[in-house]
């Protein structure tokens, strides 16, 4: 009987496998790009919040990307800007991101695992620190592109 | 912090420390706040980081303040540059503090029970120092009129 030693980026592709499984998410594994897809529902609001996961055996880091929902008009491009920079300045894991030219915004958490072991455990730890950081964030966000909140009432949400 | 976190948290601080000395650099020490402080100089400007290690949970950051602050006229401007340059950036993400107009750089990574390398903490020092070198004077330049953002955004796309 032969046993195969999985390389370390195998052994956190599992791992992510094992607790996206563990949570009943349905997903999709991209071989060519090898990235998972998966939409999880937010208990906040009606929005599924998109995750597009990667082990990047090449940079050796594991990475979550999340391109979210929220259409920004030109005259909310100023304040969504601040927005992700308040956002930003408190924001422990991750960051949003805001491209004005491409009108997207999105959330993208990165850890790198280069030489190191790290847990199952840890990674459960980042997914659940991804989502949370979504979801603290997403309703008030789209509350700002909708004009349904003003930067000063957002302010005080995030310095809340 | 519990008795196994607090280890672990000394497991990781030594190891951190390890990095620092293996790459030359001179810094002062917190055990008990399991923080750094490294000053540097780049092109002759006196420039800091500090690696710490999260309170509540378990995790390692660094942290680079920028050498500049942008006045409040030009908060606009620079909170479409770096948000647009974050969009960019595989690790690691630069912010605008509106409060007082100071701008940094952080990356963190987990070790939640796990065992952390000093090659880990190399590439942390290693991404912030080349990704704040990349793009600190452009955003300098940014705030100080000597481009505009239009130039920045041009940068961006060919760099």
């Amino acid at each position: 009987m032969s046993s195969k030693i999985l390389k370390d980026y195998e052994v956190i592709s599992n791992y992510i496998v094992e607790i996206i499984k563990a949570q009943d998410w349905t997903y999709d594994y991209d071989e060519d790009n090898e990235c998972i897809y998966i939409e999880v529902a937010a208990s906040s609001n009606e929005i599924n919040i998109p995750l597009v996961m990667q082990v990047d055996k090449e940079r050796d880091f594991f990475t979550v990307l999340s391109a979210l929902p929220i259409p920004i008009e030109e005259d909310k491009q100023d304040e969504m800007a601040i927005a992700v920079n308040i956002i930003n300045n408190i924001l422990v894991f991750g960051s949003f991101d805001y491209n004005y030219l491409e009108g997207a915004i999105s959330y993208r958490f990165t850890s790198s695992f280069r030489k190191s072991l790290i847990s199952k455990s840890a990674y459960e730890f980042m997914i659940g620190i991804v989502l949370m950081s979504i979801e603290t964030y997403l309703e008030n966000l789209t509350k700002l592109a909708f004009g349904e909140m003003t930067i000063e009432e957002f302010n005080a949400f995030v310095q809340g | 912090m519990e008795d196994k976190a607090l280890i672990s948290a000394q497991r990781v601080f030594q190891t951190v420390c390890k990095a620092l000395d293996e790459l030359g650099f001179r810094y002062e020490k917190d055990e008990e706040n399991f923080t750094t402080k490294v000053l540097y100089t780049a092109e002759n400007i006196p420039c800091n980081f500090a690696l710490f290690l999260g309170k509540n949970w378990e995790f390692i950051e660094i942290v680079e303040f920028l050498p500049f602050t942008c006045e409040v006229g030009k908060f606009i401007d620079l909170a479409f540059a770096v948000s647009a340059t974050n969009s960019t950036l595989a690790d690691g993400s630069f912010w605008l503090d509106i409060t007082d107009g100071t701008s940094a750089f952080k990356l963190t990574s987990v070790y939640q029970d796990s065992l952390i390398s000093t090659d880990l903490i190399k590439y942390m020092i290693e991404i912030t120092l080349y990704t704040v070198d990349k793009y600190c004077e452009k955003l300098y330049n940014l705030t100080t009129n000597v481009i505009t953002l239009q130039e920045y955004m041009d940068f961006l796309e060919n760099s």
